[in-house]
């Protein structure tokens, strides 16, 4: 049973613990820093943090099981770029090939202990067997024409923020991109194919074109593998066929959001949360509410006990709401510094702290 | 970063005898921090030599050991080599995944902003200061 959470904020990353029946900030590392993603691996118990350091740059930290220490590791590395490459995303921008962001970082299968997948901006993906010692990227996802398609949502550039590592075969991965589509391997990453259709912006030339579609959030069910749900920039999709095909689904009081989760055992039950799209950013009148269905999207409940319902402007970011393994406990921050706990699916939250740095991610362990 | 160019950098400086013990040494080497080593003791032996000085922040010093380190060098290309010779994990910090400088970082090689920011071909003189510094400092 997950015990923990690591808050990952823009000054620090914080663990939170419970006591009694009370959660509290009871760990703080790397304070000052920002602290952009952790990952626990059940696995092995071990954890690792990922930092941006601006001037100095991506670094990764890992800290092995009972030890206190944080160790830095390898950051995943691109390769060199070919003197003379002219190599523009979706927008004609030049593309740095360094590393910019570690935007998402995902366990591989149960039996692949040690291996990790690191999604990045400006658009590749690693792969690292030895628990972030070193690190390969998809050199044929990196290089193919396709890329050069993708583009920069609210940020200046492209970048993969979601890894879904298959629960029935760790070689089938799904990786969603923004702005970039979702690509799909069913061979350990040797070959990729887009996996976005059904997906839409709803208006403009390119709107149903998969290559530039900006999903913010993808989640697979870990007990009906074959479904997903998304969380896009101009709606929410789900597919009930492994990604192969998805189809929209209205919510109220609203569509737009970044993050979602979805039960480990129930696909038709999942958590969202809404804001004004998109230039705003802002909860629907200033009340955060989290949305829930419970029927695959036919209907959804907003669950507001606990949540603050006046002048509030928390955006949740895409990483920040996290569901444990029991599907009950949810945990979630927000830009404004505050964390909140649900034991009970959402239905009523607890404040853990209203002072923590804007938060970039938070994860069970 | 190789450490030969450097080398070649530095037999351009040096007299006859001494680009022979070089050349010796290169025979040998087998890792920067060999040469590195014998070049320090080279330099030990011969007081009118002088060297360049590379320094770091201490915004730096805080993430990464980077003590300031003396360096023979005729450009911020060596100076680098040198610096970084013993510490990769210092120059992930410094430059990026193409071996450029961070975006955010900046040069000074005698109080005076470096122009060459992928290859460091600025020239750095015997006694030189090399500032390496971070570009923004926040308001």
């Amino acid at each position: 049973m997950q015990k923990r959470v690591l808050v990952s904020t823009r000054k620090g990353l914080f663990e939170l613990t419970k006591s009694g029946s009370k959660w509290n900030v009871k760990g703080a590392h790397f304070v000052g820093d920002n602290v952009t993603l952790a990952l626990h691996d059940a696995r092995d118990g071990t954890d690792y943090a990922a930092l941006n350091h601006g001037h100095f740059g991506i670094k990764l930290h890992r800290r092995d099981k009972g030890s206190k220490i944080w160790k830095e590791i390898p950051a995943p590395k691109y390769p060199e770029k070919p003197e003379g490459l002219e190599d523009k995303d979706g927008w004609g921008k030049d593309v740095k090939w360094t590393t910019q962001l570690i935007w998402s970082l995902e366990t591989g299968g149960p039996k692949q202990k040690g291996t990790l997948w690191a999604g990045t901006m400006p658009g590749g993906l690693f792969r690292s067997d030895d628990k972030g010692e070193t690190w390969q990227i998809f050199d044929n996802l990196w290089r193919m024409p396709e890329r050069n398609k993708w583009l920069g949502g609210g940020a200046d550039i492209p970048g993969i923020h979601s890894i879904c590592v298959d629960p029935r075969d760790p070689d089938t991965v799904r990786v969603a991109i923004s702005c970039g589509g979702v690509w799909a391997t069913q061979d350990g990453g040797k070959s990729w194919s887009q996996s976005a259709h059904g997906m839409t912006f709803g208006d403009g030339p390119t709107a149903d074109d998969p290559e530039t579609q900006d999903p913010h959030m993808m989640v697979q069910c870990a007990g009906e593998p074959e479904k997903f749900w998304v969380q896009h920039h101009a709606g929410i999709f789900k597919s009930v066929n492994n990604a192969r095909k998805w189809t929209e689904v209205k919510a109220k009081p609203s569509s737009f959001g970044f993050a979602v989760a979805v039960h480990p055992k129930d696909s038709k039950t999942a958590w969202f949360v809404p804001g004004i799209k998109d230039e705003k950013r802002i909860p629907v009148g200033g009340a955060l509410v989290v949305t829930r269905t419970k029927d695959g999207g036919k209907t959804f409940k907003s669950l507001k006990k606990g949540l603050p319902q006046k002048h509030a402007y928390d955006l949740i970011y895409r990483h920040g709401l996290a569901l444990d393994d029991s599907g009950k406990k949810l945990v979630m921050g927000s830009t404004t510094g505050n964390v909140w706990i649900s034991e009970n699916s959402g239905d009523a939250w607890k404040e853990v702290s209203g002072t923590l740095p804007p938060v970039h991610a938070v994860r069970w362990a | 970063m190789s450490v030969v160019p450097q080398i070649e950098g530095i037999a351009g400086i040096l007299g006859k005898q001494k680009k022979t013990a070089i050349s010796s040494w290169m025979r040998l080497q087998t890792h920067d921090s060999i040469f590195h080593d014998a070049l320090e003791k080279f330099v030990a032996c011969d007081k009118n030599f002088h060297m360049a000085m590379v320094h770091f922040t201490s915004n730096l010093r805080r993430h990464v050991d980077s003590p300031s380190i003396e360096v023979l060098a005729t450009s911020v290309h060596q100076a680098l080599v040198m610096a970084f010779a013993r510490n990769e994990r210092l120059k992930t910090y410094v430059l990026d995944d193409q071996g450029h400088l961070r975006k955010h970082m900046r040069i000074l090689v005698d109080g005076v902003a470096i122009k060459d920011l992928e290859h460091f071909t600025d020239a750095v003189k015997p006694n030189s200061e090399v500032w390496v510094m971070q570009a923004l400092s926040g308001g």
